[in-house]
């Protein structure tokens, strides 16, 4: 319902600070939209990670819990009551930004039942979202090979790695950090996802948010000049409040028109399809240890030995940089 | 007909049309789907025969099939 069926605007998008593109998966588009929101007094809907890692939608009106939202968390979220209460500050007049996947958007609209000129949907452009039962265990196996416990997580560390590098950083209770692919190789085998997401209708090019943002891949053919790999975001803008949206928040932002032709990474265009093993992966996480499942599925011990020195490599580097 | 008689909503046929967004859950005014999760931990929702009314509300909201529908995902 309600969603633009014209061709989204595209734009290649940094904001201009760069602590908040530090802190931000991409190029920081998110803090740029949601402050626009907070400055009027109205409230953030998006989704942090809890004390115990699971991911769940919250309801903001202030800047450091809004903070928690950015960077990617691999994990659906659990909405609770989250769309009740997004009707209940609309109802009372209150300027509301939700971000979620776009099925979340789309659901919340259709919940909603009529366009509140208060609201704005932004939706991320979503690979597919994994089980967390998965990522408990991954958790659970990290601390018992270690012996330690895991006291904070960075789905990818950007600060580390880079911006195109997709590594997991865990965080132990002695301060040690603990890096690995393993998590991000279970994602990518497909396996992990919700069964919907095979079938997502949403892997399209138009989508339900007023605007939907991501990672600019492409982003060295789209706009060279922008790529610097700290972070530049994909924005596609698809209604007409979107564009009043985006015009008001440019002065915070680098921004350049794109074409959708250089933006077209693999969930703009359809969804992953089923993986053949996936009913065998099931079986064995129900039944075998752990660490077999981060061998056969995660990579585990193929690229763990040379990640972890380049990893302890580059902290010393910076160490060294830094005095 | 007694509204006990009609069919419970039936969410989903198969796992591939529920994303879990819980719109359904949130809509019944009788506060008789929860969401429930699944073996591989997915919430979905259930419904509460005894709560349910039939007001069949939290099948019309269902965004999500209703656009597989339109693009000839759903079987």
């Amino acid at each position: 319902m309600m969603e633009s069926t014209t061709r989204p605007k595209v734009y290649a998008v940094k904001h201009r600070e760069e602590a908040v593109r530090a802190a931000s998966r991409s190029g920081g588009i998110f803090t740029a939209l949601t402050d626009l929101v907070l400055k009027s007094g109205g409230i953030v809907y998006g989704c942090v990670l809890t004390e115990d890692f699971r991911a769940v939608h919250i309801r903001t009106g202030h800047a450091d819990l809004r903070n928690q939202m950015r960077g990617s968390k691999y994990i659906q979220s659990e909405l609770g009551d989250t769309y009740r209460s997004v009707k209940l500050d609309l109802d009372t007049g209150r300027n509301v930004i939700f971000s979620g996947t776009s099925c979340q958007v789309a659901g919340l609209r259709s919940f909603l039942g009529r366009e509140y000129e208060k609201l704005i949907c932004v939706d991320i452009v979503c690979h597919g979202v994994p089980s967390k039962k998965v990522w408990m265990k991954y958790l659970e196996w990290q601390e018992k090979r270690t012996g330690k416990k895991v006291v904070a997580v960075d789905f990818r560390d950007k600060a580390n790695f880079g911006w195109r590098a997709h590594t997991e950083t865990l965080t132990m209770d002695d301060g040690s950090k603990v890096s690995s692919e393993v998590f991000k190789n279970l994602f990518y085998g497909h396996t992990v996802l919700r069964p919907c997401c095979y079938e997502c209708p949403y892997k399209d090019v138009m989508h339900p948010g007023d605007i939907t943002i991501a990672d600019y891949w492409g982003i060295e053919k789209a706009a060279p000049e922008f790529d610097d790999n700290k972070g530049v975001s994909l924005v596609l803008v698809n209604t007409d409040k979107g564009i009043k949206v985006f015009d008001k928040c440019k002065e915070k932002l680098v921004w350049k028109q794109t074409r959708i032709e250089d933006s077209m990474q693999p969930p703009l265009k359809a969804p992953f399809p089923r993986p053949a093993n996936r009913d065998a992966f099931w079986k064995d996480l129900q039944t075998e240890d752990f660490a077999m499942i981060a061998k056969h599925y995660g990579g585990y011990g193929r690229i763990k030995a040379v990640k972890k020195k380049v990893s302890g490599l580059k902290r010393r580097i910076a160490r060294i940089i830094k005095g | 007909m007694k509204i006990m008689e009609k069919q419970i909503p039936v969410l989903y046929n198969r796992k591939e049309e529920c994303c879990g967004c819980t719109a359904c859950y949130a809509v019944c005014p009788k506060e008789a789907i929860s969401m429930v999760e699944d073996s591989e931990g997915f919430l979905y929702p259930k419904v509460d025969e005894e709560k349910c009314i039939r007001c069949y509300k939290c099948l019309s909201v269902c965004a999500f099939k209703e656009t597989q529908r339109e693009k000839g995902y759903l079987k």
